[in-house]
């Protein structure tokens, strides 16, 4: 064992290393600060410059783009209400008002923090768990996948604002949406209308940029939102003792879900968000004000998403899966460099996987300790004149649709969605449902399918699978808890 | 308020008008004998229970039963949204016919001006600028094809 930490503490201590993570941080913050840009895609550009690196430093770029780009959504999220990645999308829901009060700077600081603490948690728990865990998400078959979109989707009960009527009608549009393109299981094309760029389905990048960012340029902001005073923004500001205090819990106990969420394959840190943040929303106390700037909120989905980072690479370096997209790029950079990942990683190359454990840590307290010292940089955008302001950002979020694939019908989708946005939120339909409905949709569908397919089309599928049932009542109690809650504060509000 | 009363009725129409097209298409579908694992199957699930939904929604819109929405209750006008999404329009149109930098430096300009920005020049320079970043970062650092069209 000394001679295997020997060994990895030997590739940590290269200080090509070092500039690689730093550089890989840096880019991927800037990636993901960029709407459109995923960081599944910055992993993927960056690959092709790992060419001539050893295997430790190449690792080390793709892992410091990935966990940066996860992050970097976060800045224009909570700053112009334009997430840079779909992950991001729930903390606006909270960090935007925040921003909105003044509280920028706040905002920030707490999701950086909660970002560390689900990262750090993480990766402990990738350290600790990783052959555990991936048994468990190996486990699943059709009717646990369904019964874990269903538990998504009732969890958006939560998300659903003041009026669970509208955020049910959302949902199941989200769940139409996701219906465009080849049907999943006999590949007839369906709701196309002659179009063959949407024979792979509604493009999720599209969609999220036009409801959330062209959704926002499009509206007339009456009141611009209030850019922090010199007082209250310092070079470098810590998270406040209060918030730490206030979401303590809320940001451990996402970070278990957000591993959880991330080492299910097929579910990432975009999932985990949501999930976290509604589940914080189901447990809330009196006084927590959800949706209308609640720090809670922004710890919950900071904390799952990066949380989720970690999860996502409990199978990939397990069992050779990916967890996600972007792992999926990551395996195809370790075989390009003649690595295999798998149950053989850690007794062939120990050194190197428990390094890329160590480096993991490391990724998420640079990408800490880089955005409590942007923060104050990254707040004077806000002083920028919003007609600049909102010219840019309709200009990145058209060319971001547009890069995905090269393809202008992406930014028709984005447009078409963008003006979707705008008649929701006037008619208080919530985005945040719609959006959800349209990630899970698919694996809903699919599983569903196939589980009704394997027992002969009798629904009873779901009684032979005990972790099935779990969920779905899981799925029961939190709808009923939800619709108890809301009754309890119609009451008290007379 | 008004505008809120008109949308809301509006909003639950579109949404019944979604489900009903969706449900008919969703028939068209071919079915295999297993109906359950056709195409049209879970379309047309979806559909019957939007419809559900919008309809629930609709009687209780036209009771006047409030539905405690966090709608935009300020009365504002939709031509800077519809100008907005012309001239974004315009420009998918036209960007492939004159250049991804004649047709950014435009929509730039379009947007500024739009936007309440009454410097045209300085709007076309900043369009230009715009234009040429995004040329930089998307089409040179990586890669992306932008359209080159007649003037570029």
């Amino acid at each position: 064992m000394m001679e295997v930490i020997s060994s990895s503490a030997a590739l940590l201590l290269s200080p090509i290393v070092w500039l690689c993570l730093l550089a890989g941080v840096t880019a991927g913050m800037v990636v993901g600060a960029i709407p459109g840009l995923s960081a599944t895609m910055g992993v993927a550009l960056l690959v092709p410059f790992t060419f001539e690196l050893e295997i430790m430093p190449a690792i080390t770029l793709l892992l410091g783009v990935y966990c940066g780009a996860i992050y970097g959504g976060t800045i224009p999220a909570i700053l112009f209400r334009t997430p840079g990645t779909p992950a991001s999308a729930a903390t606006l829901i909270d960090g935007y008002p925040m921003m909105l009060r003044g509280e920028a700077g706040r905002a920030l600081s707490l999701s950086a923090f909660s970002a560390l603490i689900g990262g750090v948690i993480g990766t402990l728990l990738l350290i600790c768990l990783t052959p555990q865990i991936s048994r468990f998400a190996l486990s699943f078959g059709p009717a646990e996948f369904f019964a874990l979109a269903v538990l998504g989707l009732s969890l958006i009960t939560a998300l659903s604002g003041d009026s669970l009527l509208k955020g049910a009608i959302a949902t199941v549009a989200g769940l139409l949406c996701a219906t465009v393109g080849m049907d999943p299981v006999s590949g007839y094309p369906r709701f196309l209308f002659g179009s063959v760029s949407l024979m792979e389905g509604m493009p999720f990048i599209p969609v999220l940029i036009g409801l959330f960012a062209i959704a926002e340029v499009f509206s007339i902001n009456s009141d611009p939102p209030v850019a922090p005073s010199e007082k209250r923004m310092k070079l470098f500001e810590l998270p406040h003792l209060s918030d730490i205090k206030r979401c303590g819990w809320t940001t451990v106990k996402s970070a278990f879900i957000g591993t959880f969420t991330g080492s299910t394959p097929g579910a990432g840190a975009d999932i985990a968000a949501f999930l976290c943040y509604s589940a914080a929303c189901q447990q809330a106390k009196e006084g927590d004000n959800y949706g209308n700037g609640e720090p809670k909120g922004i710890a919950a989905a900071e904390s799952g998403k990066t949380a989720a980072t970690s999860g996502a690479m409990i199978p990939l370096l397990s069992l050779g899966i990916p967890g996600d997209s972007v792992t999926a790029v990551l395996i195809g950079a370790f075989i390009l460099h003649g690595i295999q990942p798998g149950p053989l990683l850690f007794q062939q190359h120990a050194p190197l996987a428990y390094a890329i454990l160590a480096i993991m840590l490391c990724a998420h307290l640079l990408v800490f300790g880089m955005a409590l010292s942007t923060a104050s940089f990254v707040t004077q955008a806000l002083k920028i004149d919003r007609r600049f302001l909102n010219t840019g950002i309709l200009l990145l979020s058209l060319m971001g649709a547009y890069a995905l694939r090269s393809n202008l019908v992406d930014c028709w989708v984005a447009l078409g969605f963008g003006v979707l946005g705008v008649g929701m939120r006037r008619s208080g339909f919530p985005a945040a449902p719609f959006l959800l409905a349209l990630i899970l949709g698919g694996m809903a569908e699919t599983n569903l399918r196939r589980a009704l397919v394997l027992s002969h089309g009798s629904l009873g599928f779901v009684f032979h699978r005990p972790l099935a049932i779990g969920l779905l009542l899981l799925s029961i109690f939190f709808v009923f808890a939800t619709i108890q809650r809301r009754r309890g504060q119609r009451k008290k509000n007379g | 308020m008004k505008p809120r009363i008109a949308i809301e009725p509006l909003s639950f129409i579109l949404a019944l008008l979604l489900a009903i097209g969706t449900a008919l298409l969703a028939q068209q579908f071919p079915r295999t004998q297993e109906a359950h694992s056709g195409p049209g199957s879970f379309p047309l699930f979806l559909g019957i229970v939007l419809a559900g939904l919008a309809l629930c929604g609709l009687i209780q819109s036209m009771r006047g039963e409030k539905l405690h929405a966090n709608a935009e209750t300020e009365p504002k006008t939709g031509v800077h949204m519809l100008l907005l999404a012309s001239a974004t329009a315009l420009y998918l149109m036209l960007m492939p016919v004159l250049g991804f930098i004649t047709g950014t430096t435009m929509l730039c300009m379009g947007v500024l001006v739009i936007h309440g920005y009454c410097n045209p020049v300085r709007a076309l320079a900043a369009g230009f600028v715009a234009a040429f970043t995004l040329y930089g970062v998307f089409g040179l650092l990586m890669n992306v094809v932008l359209p080159k069209g007649w003037i570029g």
